[in-house]
């Protein structure tokens, strides 16, 4: 979960119309029809709906300046088609109460460059920090971003908000569903794998190490540079770099329409974690048109699946690209085979491409 | 995704890929007790509204049960909405009930409504000063326990009204055009409603605002707390936050009424109420058509006073502007009031309501002569005196002084000068050439037939004769008039097809002077005294007390001659409509035709004579105006009872500040002995620090325990001490170690020493 709190301005907002359309009730019933019946009652309404709008500004006035306003996100991360909770914290210092506060969020997913901004009204409550959950299902992938751009705090009679547009930022990751992948997509797998991979699963080294550093709680059993430890007598571990010859190289193409692209992401997925699971190295490739340039990210674990489908949502999806081989030889990759994962004659499917 | 409700089906997508859940807007609200709240909101507006009429109009009733009944019913109205079932079956049940309790119990609720608009018809025919009319005939005794189920019936319909404008949409317009159409009545009849049912009701109508103005007021079907609206989700309820709204704005409305009302009660209100032109305007047609009904439309023209037309009948009241019609400059001489004849009526024409303009050339010839040649022969009581008359916006025509030798129109801003010779009291007659001929005589004696019955009813009245003396003939119809026959310029106007001095004396009883002085007319001519009817503008002793003195001018210029007024000068008095009158001109074997006034003094209340500051002042004085003329009229305001109010919420304030003082002296003496020495020092040094942050201003800019010693130093006696103190203070308030009591000690008497302001010191640290 990432959070930020970018500027911070405020100001007072006047409704002009609602105060007209005051007025000019006001002078109707009020001063109109006193001045015809001159009645005591008239008199004592008069007075009071005079001050009201005083007061009410007034209380206003007297409590923003205790409000705090921040919004929540019950995960970092989900499934597709999970629940999520999103929401906002009022917190509220004053004893005074606005009945009417309007919290602008701004969403967006920019994998899919969808973007919106709703208004959730809530009520700021005397000497009370209450939590409003907006209770919401996640339906497509993406990496979604709340952003609380600005709240408007009204007054009891709506004369005037106070806004404050400091910025309040979360986001959630929606990952796709896992699922338990069918043999012929396994075999399809063994297929793109090559034969220094298969190595690397008989536990051979597969990779240069490019750095020797401390253990951390976290790093894996098989990075332990056993040797060194024992001459230092300190846990260390190795740091490698991988060679894109010897791993499993997933190349993405969801240039297709919402509903494809979807299952190609989760079908890359479900191989990222199958080859996770079965210990294989895998480099997952795609084209990123946000920059117009081809992204990698290695995977060792589930995390760092996560972490590339992270870049993979913060991308932009393009056209499809049929000769891959051009491009990545453009982009100095010199990559003999790989996974394309894509939309081939009527279907997604993760298929063999000879490069 | 659509979401599937009766009420609405919109898209609950707030981003694409990203829907609201349906349990989120499965989440319920606590129906019951928001339904509570709207019930007291109903229950507050509904006993407010018909509270107000039934207080206003002093119909006796139970208070308590009406107050019960409605809280109970407004609660159970706004519950049966607690789901669609409930809502159509109670409203069928309540339907039911309420045609049952109607039928069932129709004699009580008759009687009370019936009571309740007599009271009301009592209270428009005092306010329209008409005759008693008729009411409604109860049907039963207990008046009282009707009212009351009357009231609750009432309030058993009202709940219903005000529950349809409030639980389903905030219609607070609605709402208000309610509560004016119950009120309205009332207030127009000038009858003000309890102070405590007025609260209720604003404070309802403020809580509907403050409701309608926020948007949060929809009730949903499915009890949701949420819903989404076009461009936002929103809550529709949150009991504690409305509730805390309520609070905040009941003590709002609370605070504004209790102040208007101990500042400003009704009862001062009342003596300072005047009524709108406006209102005078529908007064006049409402009087009209409760005196005459729709016909009364057709006999009616519209008089602001500055009569002078002959013209009776279709005037309903005398609606004045003050405005300064005429400036008369002259040298007042006694106390008697001064006529300027405008118009003289010779005939009456009964039905048409009007006098016919008399021959107005040679009028009072004859007296003039006589009257100058007495002062020309220097009889004693006589005198020549010079009246100036400016026409500043009366309307054209003659201001005709008495005795005097011509009379001349005088237009819009122009003016007349002219000679006349007063007659006072003590003047010798001049009986000599002023006798009247037969025809003369005849004339001035014409009384219409269809007028000769309520003229011989009225004489025998009055007692008075053929062969009587004119003066004690006048006098005794004047006192008649002043003890029987009220004068108020409101008296109404007199129905079609009668005849408006029949009417006067007759039926209404009450008039302006145009009443007085045509009747007395046609009475003195009864008993065969020449008399005649007499419009223009009149001004006594009291209108020259207001007027101002004209410095530059001459007395002399102006007055010749006896004057019963020996010190008076030449004065301006200025006359407004309401110095228009209409008196008599009688006819006397001593004097001839003189001017005689009839018209009783007005029984019309001053409410204007102190100030609404002199009254406020009364409010916290026991000194009652025992000259006041409302005394016996208005019930005062019990002063003693605001006095201890006011002492009360001065107390309250005074016992305020004391606990908050004192709650902070004692927090900090418990915090001073739970804490150990060196927050003892601290503390103690803190308040050092605030004694004197007050009397040296530049302490406030520095920062530490070392700037500000030092900078105090310069204003210690012992400032060689300085440095040990701070090292104290730093040890107290920095270090773990624990400060000795000596050290203690050392600082505190340190810190008790006086320090003196020294000039120049302070600017040299700024």
């Amino acid at each position: 979960m990432r959070s930020e709190v970018i500027t911070k301005t405020s100001y007072y907002k006047w409704n002009i119309f609602r105060i007209l359309g005051y007025i000019f009730v006001y002078g109707i019933f009020g001063i109109l029809l006193f001045s015809y019946i001159r009645s005591y009652i008239q008199l004592l309404m008069l007075f009071v709906f005079f001050a009201l709008p005083f007061a009410s500004v007034l209380f206003l006035t007297r409590m923003h300046d205790h409000v705090k306003i921040e919004i929540f996100a019950s995960d970092e991360k989900v499934r597709v088609g999970d629940d999520i909770g999103i929401g906002i914290i009022i917190k509220n210092t004053h004893i005074l109460t606005a009945l009417h506060c309007a919290c602008v969020l701004k969403l967006s997913n920019n994998y899919y460059g969808y973007e919106n901004e709703q208004v959730f009204s809530l009520p700021v409550i005397g000497k009370t920090t209450t939590k409003n959950p907006l209770l919401c299902k996640t339906t497509c992938l993406g990496e979604i971003t709340i952003t609380l751009s600005r709240y408007e705090i009204s007054d009891l009679l709506g004369f005037v908000k106070y806004v404050n547009t400091s910025e309040d930022t979360r986001s959630i990751l929606v990952l796709p569903v896992t699922d338990i992948l069918d043999d012929d997509i396994n075999a399809g797998l063994m297929e793109g794998m090559s034969d220094n991979e298969d190595e690397t699963r008989k536990g051979n080294e597969y990779a240069d190490t490019s750095n020797i550093r401390e253990y951390v709680p976290g790093d894996r059993i098989k990075d332990i540079h056993w040797k060194l430890s024992a001459k230092r007598d300190i846990l260390l571990v190795k740091e490698r770099i991988h060679t894109s010859e010897n791993q499993l190289i997933i190349w993405v193409d969801s240039s297709n329409s919402k509903k494809l692209c979807e299952q190609i992401l989760t079908l890359t997925y479900n191989i990222l974690l199958h080859s996770v699971s079965e210990g294989t190295l895998a480099k997952l490739m795609w084209m990123d048109y946000k920059d117009s340039s081809v992204s990698q990210y290695v995977i060792e674990n589930v995390m760092d699946i996560n972490k590339a489908f992270i870049a993979l949502y913060g991308g932009k999806r393009g056209e499809s690209i049929n000769d891959i081989r051009s491009l990545l030889l453009n982009n100095n990759y010199n990559i003999k085979s790989l996974i394309r994962i894509g939309y081939k004659e009527g279907d997604v499917r993760a298929y063999l491409y000879e490069a | 995704m659509k979401r599937k409700n009766k009420e609405e089906s919109v898209d609950i997508s707030i981003l694409e890929g990203l829907e609201v859940s349906d349990n989120f807007y499965k989440k319920n609200e606590n129906r019951l007790l928001t339904l509570f709240l709207k019930g007291i909101l109903v229950y507050l507006i509904t006993a407010g509204m018909f509270g107000c009429a039934l207080t206003a109009t002093k119909t006796g009733f139970n208070e308590i049960w009406f107050n019960i009944v409605v809280f109970v019913l407004s609660l159970v109205i706004s519950l049966i909405y607690y789901n669609k079932k409930s809502e159509n079956i109670g409203d069928i049940v309540y339907l039911i009930m309420l045609i049952f309790v109607g039928l069932y119990y129709a004699p009580y609720i008759n009687t009370g409504f019936y009571t309740w608009m007599n009271d009301i018809i009592g209270a428009a025919s005092v306010y329209f000063d008409l005759p008693e009319i008729g009411g409604y005939l109860a049907q039963l005794k207990d008046v009282q326990t009707s009212v009351t189920f009357a009231a609750c019936y009432l309030g058993a319909v009202g709940v219903i009204i005000v529950n349809m404008s409030l639980i389903k949409k905030m219609h607070t317009l609605d709402i208000l055009v309610d509560a004016i159409i119950i009120i309205l009545l009332p207030a127009y009849l000038e009858l003000e409603p309890g102070f405590i049912y007025a609260s209720m009701l604003i404070t309802g109508i403020t809580f509907s605002i403050v409701w309608r103005s926020t948007g949060r007021y929809e009730k949903t079907d499915n009890n949701s707390i949420y819903i989404k609206k076009k461009k936002e989700i929103t809550y529709t309820y949150d009991l504690k936050a409305h509730l805390m709204a309520f609070c905040q704005t009941g003590i709002v409305v609370s605070v504004i009424l209790i102040l208007i009302y101990v500042i400003f009660p009704v009862e001062d209100y009342r003596l300072i109420r005047t009524r709108s032109d406006s209102k005078e305007y529908t007064d006049d047609i409402f009087e009209t058509f409760i005196t005459s009904g729709i016909s009364g439309f057709f006999n009616r023209y519209e008089n602001n006073g500055g009569i002078k037309s002959g013209k009776l009948g279709g005037v309903n009241s005398i609606r004045l502007d003050y405005q300064t019609d005429l400036i008369v400059t002259y040298v007042p001489y006694d106390y008697s009031p001064v006529y300027l004849r405008t118009f003289v009526g010779g005939t009456y024409a009964p039905y048409e309501n009007c006098w016919y303009l008399a021959n107005n050339d040679h009028l009072n010839r004859n007296e003039y002569i006589n009257i100058k040649a007495m002062y020309e022969n220097g009889d004693q009581y006589t005198a020549k005196a010079k009246m100036n008359i400016r026409n500043i916006s009366a309307e054209i025509g003659e201001f005709a002084l008495y005795y005097a030798q011509k009379h001349k129109s005088i237009h819009n801003a122009s003016e007349y000068e002219g000679y006349f010779y007063p007659r006072f009291e003590e003047t010798a007659a001049y009986g000599e050439n002023i006798e009247l001929s037969e025809e003369e005589k005849a004339y001035w004696l014409q009384i219409p037939n269809d007028n000769r019955p309520s003229i011989m009813n009225f004489v025998n009245k009055l007692g008075i004769k053929e062969g009587m003396d004119p003066i004690e003939a006048a006098e005794t119809i004047r006192i008649y008039y002043l003890n029987y026959i009220p004068y108020t310029l409101r008296p109404g106007a007199t129905p079609r097809n009668r005849d408006f001095v029949n009417y006067f004396l007759d039926n209404n009883k009450k008039g302006y002077c145009v009443h007085f002085a045509s009747a007395g007319v046609l009475a003195l001519r009864q008993i065969g005294i020449p008399a005649r009817y007499v419009e223009g503008y009149a001004f006594d002793y009291l209108n020259v007390l207001d007027s101002k003195a004209v410095e530059d001018a001459d007395k002399e210029d102006y007055y010749e001659g006896y004057n019963a007024l020996p010190e008076s000068g030449v004065v301006e008095v200025e006359l407004s409509d309401a110095n228009a009158h209409a008196w008599i001109e009688m006819y006397t074997d001593e004097y001839g035709w003189i001017p005689i006034e009839l018209t009783p003094p007005s029984s019309d209340i001053d409410r204007n004579d102190r100030s609404f500051f002199e009254r406020f002042i009364d409010i916290f004085s026991n000194n009652q105006d025992v000259n006041s003329p409302n005394i016996g009229n208005t019930p005062q305001f019990d002063n003693t009872k605001l006095r201890v109010f006011f002492i009360v919420v001065i107390f309250i304030c005074l016992a305020a500040v004391f606990a908050k003082i004192s709650y902070m002296v004692i927090k900090d003496i418990i915090i001073y002995s739970k804490a150990d020495i060196n927050t003892k020092l601290v503390l103690k040094y803190h308040n050092y620090l605030r004694r004197n942050e007050r009397r040296f201003d530049k302490l406030k800019e520095c920062c530490n325990y070392r700037d500000q010693i030092e900078y105090l130093s310069h204003f210690s006696a012992n400032a060689s001490d300085k440095d040990e103190i701070i090292a104290i203070m730093e040890k107290a308030g920095f270090s773990d170690e624990i400060i000795s009591k000596a050290e203690f000690e050392k600082a505190v008497k340190y810190m008790g020493k006086r320090l003196k302001k020294i000039n120049g010191v302070q600017d040299e640290y700024s």
